[in-house]
């Protein structure tokens, strides 16, 4: 289990450098200057010519990676062109909104979409079923900045029940928070529906009801266990889809997250600061990957054998024997 | 065979059954409709309107009129345009992104991932490890990447998104070319002495089609979508040129005063991305009736 | 009915002009049509037939599990004991299912739950009739799991840990926990070796008779229908086209066209035949409802009143009951129908 989780983060290892050098390389060799980009076109070119010598933007842009690189080894993000902050302060200072937005994005939209999903599944073609369903299709549809869009008006602007600029308290973070939970709502209602029916028509949920066991327990006790991977995968991968929404969502509310740096360095092709933002959600992306890997061995007796030690495996072997020849 | 003929059970080829079944769905239908309805305003809008004197041209006269009024049915905007012919014309940006994004991502993924699928091996593991690594942060990310280094503009907007929509389809043709590889039918044409190209275009992918199919109207539905999201941040189609994210994204300033200005555009990306997802649904249903709820 | 040996048995299981439909987008299916059977205290009875005949879809309208909205049972009436399943409310079929009836699946590679341990699923029916302490639901997994031959130590273990012989010895477990009266067998050996399906068969008929089970074995294999049965109906198109004692339909020189198709169409060791003697064509589509008999389009002997009336069962001169135009006249013993004779 711990070598299994090791190997895992180290495979992540190729994938970030991969990812940096990717996007550090295209930011780097397209036409556009970051300096003249921040400073003004008028500005005179001995100023420019000094400023690009500071940044040490007149290297070669593999030299300039691989130095830049050699400083996130040692946790040294480098200096925003632009600020010339810390990047890593900077993150420190934005990564907690963007966190409470997305991962609250995830909560409710697992805290919802899943439980509906089941009423769905469970009664179909009833009511619930037909709402979830019409539910979900507007809300895989709406445009989460649209969303926002609407609920600042309506209940910061009209009702003012919330701030209309986010960040500052938890009821600035009520809003966002609904907006991006809105199209991960839907996507979660739809597979945690669709995977219970898969599994509602397996040949051991008709084995339960054929022992008598209470329809309620089959559903909890074999329908949900069975379906619940797909459940975990779509609440994974929504996290990715969230992060990127996250940077939409503080732009609309105005919440000084990790996006709205992101927005105001691509303007100026600011490579320290985005580069950064990319490493930082690729990481934090990769972990959530595992955790989900991990908690499928947890859900799913099968996988463990897969993935963990091969000590249970030969165990097992053995009895096995013992047992055929018993 | 003696039988009633009152029982003889209609057989149908294979296209007409899928699109039988396609046709009796009834939401699926609505999307289709409401997308023709779309293209149709969108590609006939010239015959009508006069772009720059209409959706471009500025009229202080005629500024933040309400839906339904004065003749304008969706009201007019900042600068006193109508939003209707705006809309129709931003809708023209939005399908064609659609389209070529599709289009851009169709082709590279499935070049991509029918490589990695059939020879397999080393040429598997380098191009699928080159795709995880764009895996590796979201689509919208990525694409605001590389509109940082390419810049905004409709050309870019359509690379950003198709470049971050190529490894799904590299991934799903790949796991079908995997899947069919050794079946009988390839070993049968490799036997007859087909070439690599040959075997995986005329007879693995016809085979994976169907899931292709409905991930492109997935992937139109996200690029309208992932282009209206960043033309709103600024980073996509600039004004004056009337996109609807970027309508969006100068409207919300007045958004107290005229609320219609922010609404039209919303619902305009909301149904086009609606329709699309519909037929998505409708044609996944179609093609393969098993998985039909 | 007029089988002699069963004369004063009580009756277990009734079922009268059972009808049953499948209605889905596409079609209407009718796969049980009319169908009358009867099921004694202690005996076995084996329902034979081609795949897709009924013979499942029977077994499952008896535990009331026909696929929700799709299957239903358009008329006749199953009477179980004191139970009339086709009234009988939700919660009175749970406690009827897997305490006085169970069933068998025939897949056991996907009948059993693979996240949950095989002694969870055993403890489960006895549990869901009403045995809750801990230790005695202990002690029974045990029994059980030692009487269908499984070292009680490996409850704790998950299906995919089993070989396929050996799930379908859990699934015996499962079927066989609560004693039940009724034991629904589906093809409970179809899917295992050849080896392992005559321990499986050894293993059910010695606990059938331990339990005093009553059987409906449903098999398409007549040697197992030989070995395990005390009375064969051979199951066509959703109809049973014969009935009789094993003695009857094995050796009998009268018999539907049908089953001398079916008997064709086995090899045999004893005959110096060259050839196997396959029945042409295909069951009829199950979509469309027939006028005449079933078999009319297959059948060697057909007549133009086949194709337009059904049949009527007539009593053959070995005792059989067979629904066939052919045997019309011959009537041996009062001539009433297979199911209202009785």
């Amino acid at each position: 289990m711990f070598r299994y989780i090791v190997k895992r983060l180290l495979m992540m290892i190729p994938v970030v450098l991969g990812i940096s050098f990717i996007i550090f390389t295209i930011i780097s060799v397209t036409p556009g200057d970051p300096v003249q980009l921040i400073m003004g076109a008028d500005t005179a070119p001995e100023v420019l010519e000094a400023k690009r010598e500071e940044l040490g933007l007149n290297d070669h842009f593999i030299v300039r990676y691989v130095k830049y690189i050699g400083g996130v080894v040692r946790g040294d993000f480098g200096k925003s062109y632009r600020t010339g902050l810390k990047v890593i302060d900077e993150i420190k200072a934005r990564l907690p909104s963007t966190m409470k937005i997305a991962l609250g994005g995830i909560g409710l939209s697992v805290l919802i979409g899943v439980p509906l999903g089941m009423i769905s599944a469970v009664k179909q073609y009833s009511f619930v079923d037909y709402f979830a369903r019409v539910l979900a299709m507007l809300l895989t549809a709406i445009p989460v900045f649209w969303l926002g869009l609407m609920m600042l008006l309506y209940f910061c602007l009209k009702l003012r029940w919330f701030p209309p600029t986010g960040g500052e308290n938890w009821k600035g973070f009520v809003l966002p928070i609904i907006a991006l939970a809105a199209s991960a709502t839907a996507t979660q209602t739809r597979t945690t529906r669709s995977s219970m029916l898969e599994a509602i028509r397996q040949d051991y949920v008709r084995t339960a009801r054929a022992k008598g066991v209470p329809e309620g327990k089959i559903i909890f006790k074999h329908v949900l266990r069975n379906s619940i991977l797909p459940v975990i995968t779509i609440a994974g991968m929504n996290i990715g889809v969230q992060m990127g929404g996250t940077v939409v969502i503080e732009s609309v509310f105005a919440i000084p997250g990790m996006g709205s740096m992101l927005i105001n360095a691509v303007r100026v092709k600011d490579a320290p600061i985005i580069v950064s933002s990319v490493i930082v959600v690729a990481v934090f992306i990769g972990l959530m990957n595992l955790l989900v890997d991990l908690i499928y061995t947890v859900v799913d007796p099968r996988l463990k054998s897969q993935y963990f030690t091969v000590k249970k495996q030969i165990k097992r072997h053995n009895r096995g024997e013992v047992s055929a020849a018993h | 065979m003696k039988r009633s003929s009152t029982g003889e059970i209609k057989r149908r080829g294979q296209l007409a059954s899928v699109v039988h079944r396609f046709m009796k769905n009834r939401l699926s239908v609505c999307g289709l409709v409401i997308l023709l309805a779309l293209a149709i305003f969108s590609c006939s809008a010239d015959l009508f309107f006069d772009y720059n004197a209409q959706a471009i041209a500025q009229n202080a006269q005629a500024r933040f009129i309400a839906p339904f009024s004065e003749g304008h049915i969706f009201g007019t905007d900042q600068y006193g345009r109508d939003m209707f012919i705006r809309i129709v014309y931003g809708g023209r940006i939005s399908l064609v992104v659609g389209f070529f994004t599709a289009g851009f991502a169709l082709v590279f993924g499935t070049i991509i991932g029918a490589a990695a699928g059939y020879f397999g091996g080393r040429v598997d593991n380098l191009l699928m490890r080159f795709m995880d690594v764009f895996l590796a942060i979201p689509a919208m990310l990525l694409a605001i990447c590389i509109v940082a280094a390419l810049g905004g503009g409709l050309v870019n907007l359509l690379l950003a998104n198709g470049i971050a929509q190529v490894p799904r389809y590299a991934r799903i043709v790949r796991a079908s070319v995997m899947g069919l590889k050794n079946s009988e039918f390839v070993e049968a044409a490799r036997a007859c002495g087909s070439g690599h190209t040959r075997i995986i275009f005329s007879h693995i992918i016809p085979n994976a089609l169907g899931s292709l199919i409905v991930q492109v109207t997935l992937t139109m539905a996200s690029a309208i979508l992932s282009v209206a999201s960043l033309s709103f941040l600024g980073l996509g189609i600039a004004p004056p040129t009337p996109e609807w994210g970027s309508m969006l994204s100068t409207g919300k300033e007045f958004m107290r005063q005229a609320p219609h200005l922010i609404i039209v555009p919303g619902l305009a990306i909301m149904l086009s991305v609606l329709s699309f997802n519909l037929i998505g649904d409708g044609l996944r249903d179609a093609l393969d009736p098993r998985l039909k709820n | 009915m007029g089988v002699d040996m069963n004369q004063n048995a009580e009756k277990l299981l009734d079922i009268k002009d059972l009808s049953i439909t499948y209605i889905t987008d596409d079609a209407t299916i009718y796969a049980v049509n009319g169908l009358n059977m009867e099921l004694y205290r202690g005996e076995t009875l084996g329902l034979v037939g081609e795949t897709g005949a009924g013979k499942t879809t029977t077994a499952l309208a008896i535990m009331r599990l026909l696929p929700d909205r799709i299957g239903k049972i358009t008329s006749g009436s199953i009477r179980f004991d004191d139970v009339d399943v086709t009234a009988a409310s939700e919660a009175e079929m749970r406690t009827l299912r897997g305490e006085r009836i169970s069933m068998i699946f025939q897949d056991p590679m996907t009948c059993l739950n693979p996240v949950l341990t095989i002694g969870d699923q055993i403890a489960e029916v006895l549990e869901s009739h009403g045995i809750t302490s801990k230790e005695e639901l202990s002690k029974r997994v045990d029994n059980i799991l030692t009487l269908v031959g499984l070292p009680p130590e490996r409850k704790n273990e998950y299906p995919h840990q089993f070989s396929g012989g050996m799930k379908q010895r859990v699934d015996i477990a499962i079927a066989l926990a609560c004693e039940p009266q009724l034991l629904l067998a589906d093809e409970p050996t179809t899917a295992l070796d050849v080896t392992i399906q005559a321990q499986v068969l050894a293993l059910m008929k010695e606990l059938r008779q331990k339990f005093n089970t009553s059987m409906l074995l449903i098999t398409h294999d007549l040697g197992v229908v030989a070995e395990v049965c005390d009375r064969v109906a051979i199951m066509y198109a959703g109809e049973i086209i014969e009935y009789g004692t094993v003695w009857e339909i094995f050796s009998g020189t009268e018999h539907h066209p049908y089953t001398k198709g079916l008997f064709g169409s086995i090899p045999s060791m004893s005959e110096g035949q060259r050839r196997l003697r396959p029945i042409d064509g295909l069951m009829p589509d199950p979509a469309v409802q027939l006028q005449g008999c079933p078999f009319a389009s297959r059948c060697p002997q057909c007549s133009d009143r086949c194709t337009a009336e059904k049949p009527a069962s007539h009593r053959a001169a070995g005792g059989n009951i067979i629904k066939c135009h052919l045997f019309e006249g011959e009537d041996a013993g009062g001539g009433n129908d297979a199911g209202t004779a009785g």
